[in-house]
């Protein structure tokens, strides 16, 4: 595969192909959004970072100025390298493009599922019914169990002085 | 939420004395249309309590309203309960049946908080009366 559609691979990304690096040395095929041919899962189209800044984030990690990324992005030879030198530029800013893509990639999947582990446990709280302290009886719904629930209860505990209080949950 | 709390702590204070405490929540303000979770129901920890959800006020309307608690009840209600009975406490004595809720309970108050002394002094009394 050449460099340019590899750098194809990377505007095109694919959560799948990208993750199964094996998957992306293979694939030119564009993946983001419907069915990776790959997994055959459903995949989403993933914010895109745009290749631009992702090249000049590893031309700044490496400590390279904007100028080289750019040559890399238009698939420009440098007058002063060799070709196979470009080639080689080129496969280095590729991993290392690849290794921040993934890290995005993972950061992202990790938020994701802390958002829907926060909206999973707002919806349990909201939604659960309440727990009675340890030693009650389960907390009982009138409106279920009908008022006849409250009365028996209450007429079995005719032996003893009964403490009624109503109050507003919140 | 505050009255439950004063309640829990009142009940603390009669430990042994055998009560059976029955405590009805109800949607009052537009927050509880939710129901009652378990952090208000934890308000009221003590063993001898029996906890229900009354969400269409079923409770209230036994009892008559708060109409049935006016001045000449006996009862010391402080404020305005308007549409229901809530905010409130009554002590009913033995042998009392639900039945018989023409009769009016031995003690009723409401807020809660306000009326703890006076629950306190009934509570104090009551239980060595029956």
């Amino acid at each position: 595969m050449c460099g340019r559609k590899m750098l194809l691979q990377i505007r095109q990304k694919c959560a799948y192909s990208i993750l199964r690096s094996s998957v992306w040395q293979s694939c030119s095929t564009n993946c983001s959004g419907g069915t990776c041919p790959h997994s055959k899962r459903a995949t989403k189209s993933v914010d895109p970072i745009r290749l631009g800044d992702l090249l000049r984030r590893v031309g700044a990690k490496l400590g390279h100025g904007p100028v080289a990324a750019r040559k890399i992005e238009g698939d420009d030879h440098f007058p002063e390298v060799e070709d196979h030198s470009f080639d080689h530029l080129q496969r280095v800013y590729q991993a290392q493009g690849l290794q921040l893509v993934v890290a995005e990639q993972t950061r992202h999947m990790v938020a994701r599922a802390a958002r829907r582990v926060g909206l999973a446990y707002a919806g349990y709280s909201a939604f659960a019914p309440g727990r009675t302290p340890r030693g009650q009886l389960s907390l009982i719904n009138i409106d279920r169990a009908s008022f006849s629930s409250f009365e028996q209860i209450f007429d079995d505990a005719a032996d003893r002085v009964r403490i009624v209080g109503l109050f507003s949950p919140t | 939420m505050r009255g439950a709390s004063a309640l829990q702590s009142l009940l603390h204070e009669f430990d042994n004395a055998p009560l059976t405490i029955f405590v009805v929540w109800e949607p009052i303000l537009a927050t509880d249309s939710a129901g009652v979770k378990t952090a208000a129901l934890g308000r009221i920890s003590d063993r001898r309590a029996v906890q229900f959800w009354d969400k269409s006020h079923q409770l209230s309307a036994h009892m008559g309203g708060p109409a049935s608690f006016g001045p000449k009840s006996g009862a010391k209600i402080l404020f305005d309960m308007d549409e229901y009975v809530w905010d409130f406490v009554a002590v009913y004595a033995p042998g009392f049946r639900w039945n018989e809720s023409s009769r009016s309970p031995a003690f009723a108050g409401a807020p809660v908080i306000k009326v703890i002394p006076e629950l306190r002094s009934y509570l104090s009394g009551a239980p060595a009366q029956h």
